[in-house]
């Protein structure tokens, strides 16, 4: 699945590649301790806090021996990974967590440390401003900006600016004859679930500030504050700095919240990243576990890869056009066909057979749910097989040798070409080979080490 | 990646032991350890922002509910450092123990057969069950149910009928039973309760750390379903399975029991005590005439 490779990166990878200073400085905030320790996962989680409490550093061998026998490797991997993370610090043999790790992250737990770590609340509130209308309002808002995506702005105000960068920079749209246009992986983040959405965009976000110039920590720390945010809840923006403003009102912009003078509400779209999906997990295959399926389903599709949607939502009649053939439209309710064109439009948009599927359990009709797999497997094996059918040809690079002027000479190469398992394709009788581009130099080097020898002789 | 599907969220329900009397025997002073929990609560939380919770505190005359409960103290304005899902349960957890106390010093009113030093687990453990029962029939997705209990009481004998049928009730709904007992000796019930349903029993030695409670807990019952696949536990080989017997609430090694309902009894009876049925001696003597000993047939020895 290489097209994904533009999601590939999450939350977690960014960090991982942070330098180390930024790292210690992120850890000096409970809030962002506590984020980054929602992000791991669950087995991350238990060997944090097995050592949460313990003052001394133990063997590495002794915190192994913790796994079952044939676990060990997973236990291995992940423990690198809080490695690669900074969390967990090694010294000859022995693990403990980073210092300002465990400090910070037990201040979180017993409510100690910095004042307003987790915000400051505001003492009024407007009572209009209830948790229905939070998630009414950034729905609304996310909408929108997908919709501009699609296309489909017709009646829908135009996003604002910083969005409009924000949406050019990922290239998720990109301007073309004048106009935005959405891109493969545009289409691609159009079927993902939103929270992997507003990963994607506010890691966006974070390269951005990294080019403006902006501290990038103090960016991230902002941003895993306003995730351990409170939903329904009204905070206070009088005590923000400058940047903390500015990045406020961008974000505002997406519905992550909603501002009222010097008081802020934050939506669902902010404060349910931590959770139901893990960030370390985002986009890695198309299984899909039931926690992720979402409440509202509403696609029905039945083995004859006809599809009926409930929805009235113009936004998921869009996505849907993405790879269903729509046939008819009603107040509530569409049909369409899956057939092999409408696949290969969505294949050729650079949408894969993955993420169709995976779309479709997420978003299947509870009347689906009863059945397992939720998909009929004749129309998931069918949407492969047309996947399948266009990989048929793969461009790779490569160099081509031809007019061998003897025999030996071919022979020489080609078996040498053979032992690095370089040769892509080959033809014998009319003496020509195909090589990978990166045997190409030592193949050159092996040839012209072998004709001096002839020359002089 | 050949990991495992995420695991769900769990549903932990804490049955809190606050019998005052059982914990001035402790040396770790009960608000310590109080604060513990509520950070192992925290840290349980922490894990996943879908994880339930629920606290069911104890003693010797009543159980109640801590947390969920409907009380909010709309007074307090939130404190400022806390993340605002611990700060709720916190202030609910610490205040509900405070009334349960003032007013367990207060009314004396002790059930029969109940003494001091003994809490009414049995009835918490049901009350968990129940909680369990709804919240796993209400949620939408899968939730993981496991019950931990804080333990510091002795065993009432009383209390054995009822807590086995609840271990039973536990082990058929697929709930978990850890225990951490904190203060005096094993308690024979609990560690039936811990290996019937697969959890973690565990005796704390406050004596020598006193941190090691919340170390603990930390360790052995925090992890969830799909992380104890993955993990050894602490074993305990040596777990008392005798019963006690339904007359006396001695534990014996071998007994009589009613053929009709089971009960078991350390004496013999002309009449079960439990169900009333009748042993026709004559019926049994007949046969057996012999040794002419048991009432009922005699109970196999359990593993």
């Amino acid at each position: 699945m290489g097209s994904e490779g533009a999601f590939k990166s999450t939350i977690a990878e960014y960090l991982e590649d942070l330098p180390a200073q930024f790292c210690q400085q992120l850890f000096t905030k409970p809030a962002a301790c506590l984020a980054i320790f929602r992000l791991l996962s669950t087995l991350g989680k238990h060997i944090i806090m097995s050592m949460l409490y313990l003052d001394a550093p133990i063997e590495l061998t002794d915190v192994l021996q913790w796994a079952k026998p044939g676990k060990t490797k997973s236990f291995k991997s992940k423990i690198h990974r809080l490695r690669k993370l900074r969390i967990l610090v090694e010294n000859s043999g022995k693990v403990s967590l980073d210092p300002m790790f465990r400090q910070e992250l037990r201040n979180a737990l017993t409510g100690g440390g910095d004042f307003g770590s987790f915000g400051i609340p505001a003492t009024t509130r407007d009572l209009r401003i209830t948790e229905a209308w939070l998630e009414k309002y950034a729905n609304e808002k996310w909408e929108a900006i997908l919709h501009f995506m699609v296309g489909q702005n017709a009646e829908m105000p135009q996003p604002s600016d910083s969005v409009l960068h924000i949406l050019k920079m990922s290239r998720l749209m990109e301007r073309r004859e004048g106009d935005m246009r959405i891109t493969n992986s545009g289409f691609q983040f159009l079927l993902q679930d939103v929270s992997s959405q507003v990963w994607t965009v506010l890691l966006q976000y974070l390269r951005l500030a990294e080019d403006q110039n902006m501290d990038v920590v103090e960016v991230l720390n902002f941003l895993f504050q306003l995730v351990g945010l409170q939903l329904g809840i009204a905070y206070r923006t009088d005590r923000f700095s400058q940047s903390q403003r500015k990045m406020l009102s961008e974000l505002k912009d997406f519905g992550l919240m909603y501002q009222q003078g010097d008081v802020f509400y934050p939506t669902q779209l902010v404060t349910s990243l931590t959770s139901a999906m893990n960030a370390e997990h985002t986009s890695n295959n198309g299984q899909v576990s039931t926690t992720e399926m979402s409440a509202d389903g509403y696609v029905i599709l039945e083995t004859n890869c006809r599809v009926y949607a409930y929805t009235s939502s113009p936004l998921q009649i869009a996505i849907l056009n993405l790879f269903v053939h729509l046939v008819s439209r009603f107040p509530n309710f569409v049909t369409g066909v899956i057939t092999r064109d409408s696949i290969r439009r969505a294949l050729s948009n650079g949408i894969t057979a993955d993420q169709i599927v995976t779309y479709m359990t997420v978003y299947a009709h509870p009347h689906m749910r009863n059945q397992m797999p939720v998909l009929p497997i004749t129309v998931t094996d069918q949407i492969r097989l047309w996947e399948n059918e266009r990989n048929r040809l793969k461009p790779t690079a490569s160099y081509f040798y031809k007019d061998f002027h003897q025999r030996q000479d071919f022979e020489r190469v080609y078996k040498y070409a053979e032992d690095l398992g370089a040769i892509l394709w080959c033809n014998i009788e009319k003496r020509q080979i195909v090589v990978t581009p990166a045997a190409h130099v030592v193949i050159m080097q092996y040839v012209r080490g072998h004709r001096k020898p002839e020359q002089r002789g | 990646m050949s990991e495992a599907a995420e695991p769900e969220a769990s549903l932990l329900v804490v049955v809190l032991d606050t019998n005052t009397a059982a914990w001035e025997r402790c040396p770790l002073q009960f608000d310590r350890a109080l604060q513990q929990v509520v950070i192992f609560l925290n840290a349980y939380l922490a894990l996943k922002p879908e994880n339930k919770l629920a606290v069911i505190a104890t003693n010797k005359s009543e159980c109640r509910y801590l947390y969920p409960t409907e009380f909010t103290d709309e007074t307090t304005i939130p404190e400022m450092q806390v993340y605002e899902q611990f700060r709720d349960v916190d202030t609910k957890v610490l205040t509900g123990v405070q009334k349960m106390i003032e007013s367990g010093s207060m009314s004396s009113d002790t059930p029969a057969g109940i003494e001091q030093g003994q809490s009414q687990v049995s009835r918490a453990l049901s009350k968990a069950l129940c909680y369990i029962n709804r919240g796993t029939k209400a949620s939408v997705n899968k939730i993981w149910p496991r019950i931990l209990v804080v333990s510091v009481a002795d065993d009432a004998p009383r209390e054995y009928i009822a807590l086995m049928n609840t271990i039973f009730a536990a082990q058929k709904l697929g709930v978990l039973i850890d225990v951490c007992k904190v203060v005096g000796s094993d308690s024979v019930f609990l560690q039936q309760a811990a290996e019937i349903t697969g959890g973690n029993y565990l005796k704390v030695d406050t004596q020598e750390n006193r941190g090691s409670l919340l170390q603990s807990l930390m360790f052995t019952c925090l992890a969830d379903h799909f992380t104890r696949s993955m993990l050894y536990s602490p074993h305990n080989d040596l777990i008392d399975f005798r019963a006690t017997c339904f007359c006396h609430k001695r534990v014996v090694d071998i007994g009589y029991v009613c053929s009709v309902c089971l009960s078991i009894f350390c004496k013999m009876a002309p009449v079960c005590s439990t169900c009333k049925t009748k042993f026709s001696f004559k019926l049994v003597r007949a046969p057996s005439a012999a040794n002419g000993t048991s009432a009922g047939k005699k109970k196999p020895p359990v593993n």
